[in-house]
């Protein structure tokens, strides 16, 4: 909205406060007042606003940088996507008419894409292109491609399927499981040389990240199942940590590679208490060593939330490590 | 005939045997013949009167047979007077056997009843005395006294101090000496009213109380001691609930609204409805509420809609904002040009701002967003965005940048005329004003002394660069070929170079396009010399060994590269199981370690006379397996150079004996100075204890299972002369001020020194 009008809507709205403010003057000694409404939160006021800030994110690459956020502390692909759906809701009457139709949904399959939903994107685009001539190549671009990425989302274990709250799939034969993720890496790449130098290259990169962080997540939950299942697991997350270390997950990654380092210690000292004859001193030094060794590179690094984590994590661990006697682990 | 015949050659032979010393010690040093004396042959020893009853005594004591271990103790008793009557030197077994009596009794604090009645006889070994005293002192009333009184030693001292500190440094100008008292005291006030309910000490007290009752529920202490503990318990909830509040009103006070809700929550368990933290909460949860709102807000879209005639434009620059290949800033500037103060002039800036951005004009870009955002929330939508792209460090890094060297800028300056002050008083909870009131006199002090400082901040500077160097390398990371690339690299660079990090010199200047050969030649060479020094401080070999491989690899047309290549090798060459040293400082010392119980070290070796060889200071190192490293001064040169390593294989009974001697010699040492400690070490303990199992032949090769302990003299850690531990409680000061002219001796009661432990309680 431009200065003049804002200033002009402002100014009305000062008035009909100012009028107001006299009317309930007697009534303000026993009332509180209306708070007035912070004008860095009001409603968005048109499409423009949104698909502006939506434009300035679109090329962002999200696999080396963190997503924007807005002036709320939002991500600003969910708060876009939230706010064009207020667009719709609030303007339906007027959208109907069909001038910002297409504009609309193909801004929504632009936020929702980055959100994941590739499913809802595409169908987003599909709309769009029926409603819009001018999107329509784009939108239909756009649409096909978001299709490739939920094609190979669905192959093989994902993370959701290894989140609590969603039943287990029947997963004891690794050799076919690494068959899938192959499966669905090859899908990507192939997608990710189909949308070379366009935005895209970001959200495959991330889904081919995602997909060696499943499979890691896969060994690592089957870990005490597998035949040499530690192993496997902490192969498969040395994996993700040196196949992403432009990421900017990849402190992340290294991070879980040291939880799981220091889970392992931890059972040890369980299974074979430091006392015992059956300790062994040199693996459990060399699991305490492989820990603390990755929080404290990713405590080391500057300017990222995962710093403040490795250290507590470093300085928790290290409290453990006072659970064994100093005859049988010397830090 | 053959007799006198064969005299001439077994003379000769026996001329040219006895010349071979006199050639080998031509140089100023020589390797000896013979480093290792023969395996020495130590008789069976056959067991006495006296040894029987102590086995007796042990068995007795293991079955807890109380009658039969007094009757091996009266016979030893016996024994020992007897010897005693006739050798004048008895067994040193009846105190030794006395204690394991007592550790038969089930209730420690008989068994610390009774070490003490022990500790009063006069015939104790010193190391036996120690052990005894030690878990004499084990005990929690004794620990709970001891930590209390550590409290009233500090709150006595700490009165004394307040007031023997002003009075000493007045001694001069005592014009001055009631001012400075009034100051001190003030700061002592201050103290006090900021004191935490429970010191550390006390916290450490409460505890050896509570082990106590649990041990002990029913004695008299136990019950002497519950009021003590339900006031110290009560004091620590106190305490608990203060360091809550405190965080809660500074999370609050910072805006970190959910943190404050968090702190005060924590309050409330500690002090249920305490009226401060509910309070806190309260305040934080409307604020919450309220962001939350102003949130929700920010998301719904006003009733406001675009005038018919500004539709196609808005759609039009939607389309050019949408689509890749659309020329949004023509769209943009046509909407603009129509109505510069028309509804969508704001978006059609933003716009333009954007295509500025993908044109690659960086700096014309961000003046536009600032502008946009200098409009202000009230007067434009699009504002709020701009002004979050702008002062977002992840979105725009070199804003962030320059702001953050501004900053260092400042707090430099601000550190050059008020010194420690540099960011204001402390935060002790006390009232901002009365802070920097009670502070005022130090203020001023510290103000006279800038010209120091200002000298001094070259090189003590209070900042350190750390944020612009993040930023730096975000705005790199972002924009490696930004509009202020070169501004950026520069400074990256030699901030890396001050910090002597050359790897992060040559990451950042690779980056840069034209980087000339010989200086890309001279950052590698460091950059390689860097890595071979940082690998040659790892202490496990094959962590080492892989860093010196990967520089070999990364930089082989370096010397440093060259260099780690060769030094891989050699390591692999060299590797060996172990690497526990004994410095001949420690053999020197023990020569029970040195002599025929234990290594039985030819005594030529030690004797200071290069001549007939020496051995090196590095001394012998356990290799592992059943191997010595024996480190001699190499002939024609001295011990500052390096030594002259032989390797020799032991018998495994001579190595388990020495072995043996080497740990018993150590814990003693222990036991008799406090400062001759045996640092743990969990590589060497298995090693030695594998080599006392008679198991040295399997040989662990895996890196982790390294020691490099090392056995080292007092001598060689200390010195000459040892510092020790001072016997008065007090130091006596002498201080002198240029700020304020001042000299003066006072003497400062010490504060008790923390245990081991105190960090447990903090």
């Amino acid at each position: 909205m431009s200065a003049a009008l804002a200033s002009g809507v402002h100014r009305a709205a000062s008035g009909v406060y100012r009028a107001g403010w006299m009317l309930s003057l007697p009534l303000a000694v026993s009332c509180a007042s209306t708070p007035d409404v912070d004008p860095r939160y009001r409603p968005v006021e048109n499409v423009l606003e949104v698909i502006g800030v939506l434009r300035r994110h679109i090329p962002d690459d999200t696999y080396r940088f963190e997503p924007a956020h807005d002036f709320t502390g939002r991500n600003v692909y969910r708060s876009s996507l939230l706010r064009l759906e207020s667009l719709e809701r609030v303007h339906d009457g007027a959208l109907r008419a069909g001038y910002m139709d297409g504009v609309i949904a193909f801004a929504k399959g632009r936020s929702l894409e980055r959100l994941r939903a590739f499913d809802l994107a595409a169908g987003s685009y599909r709309l769009a292109a029926e409603r819009d001539e001018a999107l329509r190549i784009e939108a239909l671009r756009s649409a096909d491609v978001c299709d490739s990425l939920q094609e190979a989302a669905g192959v093989g274990v994902d993370l959701d399927d290894l989140a609590g709250d969603r039943a287990p799939r029947p997963a004891t034969d690794p050799d076919a499981i690494l068959r899938a993720y192959d499966e669905r890496e090859l899908l990507l790449s192939e997608v990710a040389q189909a949308v070379e130098d366009t935005h895209y290259t970001a959200v495959v990169f991330e889904e081919m990240e995602r997909a060696d962080m499943s499979r890691a997540s896969y060994f690592t939950a089957l870990r005490k199942i597998l035949p040499e299942g530690d192993v496997r697991a902490i192969a498969e997350l040395r994996r993700v940590v040196r196949r992403h270390p432009e990421s900017k997950l990849a402190n992340r990654h290294m991070l879980q590679l040291g939880n799981l380092y220091a889970d392992i210690a931890g059972e040890y000292v369980d299974a074979y208490p430091p006392e015992s004859l059956q300790f062994d001193v040199a693996r459990f030094r060399d699991l305490t060593a492989a820990a603390s060794q990755l929080y404290e590179t990713v405590a080391s690094q500057d300017g990222t939330p995962e710093k403040l984590e490795a250290s507590r994590r470093l300085e928790a661990f290290l409290a453990f490590s006072l659970r064994v006697d100093r005859d049988r682990f010397t830090p | 005939m053959a007799a006198v015949g064969a005299c001439p050659a077994l003379l000769a032979c026996l001329a040219l045997l006895a010349c071979l010393p006199i050639m080998a010690c031509r140089g100023p040093a020589a390797v000896p013949l013979s480093m290792l004396e023969n395996d020495p042959r130590l008789s069976n020893r056959v067991p006495d009167a006296a040894d029987r009853t102590a086995a007796q005594l042990a068995a007795a004591a293991l079955t807890s047979d109380e009658e039969g271990t007094a009757r091996a103790l009266r016979r030893l008793e016996a024994i020992d007077s007897a010897l005693e009557l006739w050798e004048g030197q008895s067994t040193g077994l009846t105190p030794v056997s006395a204690d394991l009596i007592n550790a038969t009794r089930g209730d420690p604090r008989a068994y610390r009843t009774a070490t003490h009645r022990l500790l009063e006889r006069d015939d104790l070994d010193p190391a036996l005395r120690t052990r005894l005293e030690e878990a004499e002192r084990d005990d929690p009333l004794y620990l709970a006294d001891a930590r209390m009184r550590d409290v009233r030693v500090w709150q006595m001292g700490r009165a004394f101090n307040a007031v023997a500190e002003p009075v000493g440094r007045s001694i001069l100008t005592s014009s001055v000496a009631p001012y400075r008292l009034a100051a001190a005291l003030i700061q002592y006030a201050a103290e006090l009213y900021t004191a935490e309910a429970l010191t550390l000490q006390e916290r450490q007290a409460l505890d050896h109380w509570k082990r106590f009752v649990a041990e002990h529920p029913d004695s008299f202490e136990a019950r002497k001691l519950e009021p003590r503990m339900e006031r110290s318990q009560s004091r620590l909830n106190e305490l608990q609930r203060d360091r809550a509040v405190h965080s809660a009103e500074r999370a609050l006070r910072e805006g970190r609204v959910r943190l404050a809700l968090i702190y005060a929550d924590r309050a409330l368990d500690y002090a249920p409805e305490d009226p401060k933290a509910s309070e806190i909460r309260e305040r934080a949860a409307r604020v919450l509420d309220r962001e939350r709102e102003k949130n929700d807000t920010s998301l719904m879209a006003a009733q406001i809609a675009t005038p018919a005639g500004e539709a196609e434009a808005s759609y039009e620059l939607a389309l050019a904002l949408l689509l890749p290949d659309r020329d949004v800033e023509s769209v943009a500037s046509a909407l603009l040009l129509a109505d510069r103060q028309g509804p969508l002039a704001d978006e059609a800036r933003f716009a333009l701002a954007l295509a500025r951005a993908e044109q690659g004009d960086e700096d014309d870009s961000w003046k536009r967003f600032e502008t946009i955002a200098d409009h202000g929330v009230a007067n434009s939508n699009m504002a709020r965005y701009a002004q979050t792209l702008v002062s977002s460090p992840a979105q725009n890094p070199y804003q962030a940048f320059r702001s953050s060297l501004s900053r260092d800028r400042w707090y430099n300056a601000r550190w050059v005329m008020l010194g420690r002050w540099y960011r204001g008083v402390p935060d002790r909870g006390i009232p901002r004003p009365i802070e920097w009131l009670i502070g005022a006199p130090a203020v001023a002090r510290d103000i006279m002394s800038s010209p120091v400082r200002l000298i001094q901040l070259p090189w003590k500077a209070p900042t350190t660069g750390r944020n612009a160097r993040v930023y730096a390398r975000r705005y790199l990371s972002r924009y490696p070929h930004g509009a202020h690339e070169y501004e950026v690299r520069d400074w990256l660079e030699s901030y890396e170079a001050r910090h002597d990090n050359w790897f992060g010199v040559l990451a950042v200047a690779e980056g840069r396009e034209g980087l000339s050969d010989e200086r890309r030649v001279e950052l590698r060479a460091k950059a390689a010399q860097q890595a071979v020094d940082m690998a040659s401080h790892e202490p496990r070999r094959d962590v080492r060994n892989t860093m010196l491989r990967h520089v070999a690899r990364e930089f082989p047309d370096t010397v440093a590269g060259v260099a780690a290549g060769h030094a891989a090798r050699v390591e692999v060459e060299e590797a060996s199981e172990q690497r526990i040293r004994i410095s001949r400082g420690f053999l020197l010392e023990n020569p029970e370690v040195a002599g025929p119980r234990g290594l039985a070290l030819g005594p030529g070796l030690l004797d200071e006379d290069l001549s007939n060889g020496e051995l090196h200071p590095l001394g012998v190192a356990f290799l592992g397996e059943r191997t010595l490293e024996i480190n001699l001064v190499d002939q024609g040169s001295d011990e500052d150079d390096p030594p002259k390593a032989v390797k020799r294989r032991i018998s495994p009974e001579r190595l388990a004996r020495l072995v043996s001697q080497l740990e018993e010699t150590s814990i003693r040492n222990a036991l008799l100075d406090a400062d001759d400690v045996q640092e743990p070490d969990a590589q060497r303990d298995v090693y030695f204890e594998k080599v006392r199992l008679g198991l040295s032949a399997s040989v662990d090769p895996r890196a982790a299972s390294e020691s490099h302990y090392v056995y080292r003299g007092l001598r060689e850690r200390y010195g000459v002369v040892r510092r020790r531990e001072p016997i008065l409680p007090f130091d006596l000061v002498i201080r002198g001020s240029i700020s304020d002219l001042s000299i003066g001796a006072f003497p400062r009661i010490r504060k008790p020194r923390e245990t081991p432990d105190a960090f447990l309680y903090k």
